[in-house]
């Protein structure tokens, strides 16, 4: 597993880094002073677990967590036990520790974080494998869902696109909307569902999906703008 | 026929009966009154007390203490003297109406200490000191107000300038540090020094001038007559 740890005093950093010291599959990948800092190095980096103290003077600035695809599972620490502790809206949050803290508190809190990686990690596999059956023409095609390029809709018709398959059947786009996950699938115009991870470029009110041009709608385009990052 | 005095013991006689009744009310009341005037104040004391004993000051020293031992054992018996000898003035000696200007500037210098571990690498921290007489006499844990506001409301990686300093009797401290012009409203900042200038008022009535600036940096002027 791999962790970072944002806290804004030293010895209280240098506890955990202790702490950290004697667990060898725990690679601690930097120590931050405020959670601005750790946002950056987060959007291009994964950690498996943040120790996160709660008196940040910045403590906002965390908000950010909710936003990364697969959250880590977060470590809070704090130096006074009935404060703010209830009120932070993280899911992912899997202990509280309360300074100063021993080694075998740590560990339980370790533990749990160890659970949670794993269940995420079973989760995001499955998610991967995930696979539906289409019924056209009789017959029963296997779809990986991962593997879906785009959706078009044509009147009463739809097409899937796959990286190797192409299938009409009547249904409505907005059907599929509900069906396929948010993490991935966008609609980008009223006829046009995409998978962003197969997004190659932008250009104008287009958008090329493994080398498909697909129009942008007006109505659209802000949504897609946010959820592609964008610097 | 009945006599005067039948008809004036007539009219005395319940007349005196109930307005014993009506005291005894009176009484009662009142003392309830008492009862609760004094609840009050306890509570004002222990509120004042508690507010003293800052817990998350506490704690956070107590969680530096327990780093030095795990990483530098050798300089930890020198902060559990430092963070008991503060309790102890906090506990013990700030009771008294005043304490010697000594005691109280140890228990400043022993905070300044813990504040400067605490902020290594994150916060500058510029503490001077110029006392001529140490004999003279402070009310207890005013400075301390001032300078754990400074604490507070600096923003990170900047610079905390306090300054204190003893003439003839007068005292004089300065605070600064930057602060974030946005987040931190006036009303804010008022509230962590309404305390300090309420006690001020009481225990110093003319003898002192409290000012506040608040352009590029945040600045907070005390000066006491000492006694």
């Amino acid at each position: 597993m791999t962790c970072i740890i944002i806290e804004d005093e030293i010895p209280a950093q240098n506890i955990l880094k202790n702490y950290l010291g004697k667990l060898p599959n725990l690679e601690l990948l930097g120590v931050f002073n405020a959670a601005i800092e750790a946002n950056t190095f987060l959007k291009c980096n994964i950690a498996d677990v943040v120790f996160l103290d709660i008196n940040l003077p910045d403590i906002s600035g965390i908000d950010f967590i909710k936003t990364i695809q697969n959250p880590p599972a977060i470590i809070m620490t704090t130096a006074y036990p009935d404060y703010a502790v209830s009120s932070f809206e993280l899911d992912t949050i899997v202990d509280y520790l309360v300074k100063p803290f021993g080694f075998d508190r740590f560990l339980k809190a370790i533990n749990k974080a160890e659970n949670s990686v794993e269940k995420s990690a079973l989760s995001s596999e499955e998610n991967i494998e995930e696979t539906l059956f289409l019924n056209v023409d009789k017959t029963l095609h296997k779809i990986i869902i991962s593997d879906i390029l785009y959706l078009e809709s044509d009147r009463n018709y739809i097409t899937i696109i796959t990286k190797n398959k192409k299938l009409s059947f009547i249904d409505s786009l907005k059907n599929w909307k509900e069906k396929l996950p948010e993490t991935c699938f966008t609609q980008v115009h009223k006829s046009f569902i995409i998978n962003r991870r197969y997004v190659d470029k932008i250009s104008g009110n287009e958008i090329y999906v493994q080398g498909n041009r697909i129009p942008i709608g007006r109505t659209y385009k802000q949504e897609l703008l946010k959820l592609l990052r964008i610097i | 026929m009945k006599c005067l005095s039948d008809y004036l013991w007539q009219t005395l006689v319940p007349l005196i009966f109930f307005s014993f009744i009506w005291m005894l009310y009176r009484f009662l009341d009142k003392q309830e009154e008492v009862e609760q005037i004094k609840q009050e104040h306890l509570e004002m004391e222990l509120k004042f007390l508690k507010s003293q004993i800052n817990p998350h000051v506490l704690f956070n020293n107590l969680n530096t203490i327990y780093s030095y031992a795990l990483e530098k054992p050798k300089e930890t018996p020198e902060l559990i003297l430092m963070l008991s000898d503060n309790l102890k003035h906090v506990l013990y000696e700030s009771n008294a109406k005043t304490v010697s200007l000594e005691k109280e500037l140890q228990f400043i210098d022993n905070y300044m200490t813990f504040q400067g571990i605490r902020t290594e690498g994150v916060k500058q921290i510029k503490y001077t000191k110029d006392i001529s007489s140490n004999q003279k006499q402070i009310a207890p844990l005013l400075l301390i107000c001032i300078i754990e506001n400074a604490f507070k409301h600096s923003t990170l990686h900047s610079e905390i300038l306090i300054s204190i300093s003893e003439r003839n009797g007068v005292l004089e401290c300065i605070c600064k540090n930057d602060y974030d012009k946005e987040k931190v409203t006036t009303e804010e900042f008022k509230i962590g020094l309404q305390n300090l200038e309420k006690r001020l008022q009481l225990i110093y009535k003319e003898d002192y001038k409290l000012e506040v600036f608040k352009d590029e940096v945040y600045k907070v002027y005390l000066k006491l007559k000492l006694s």
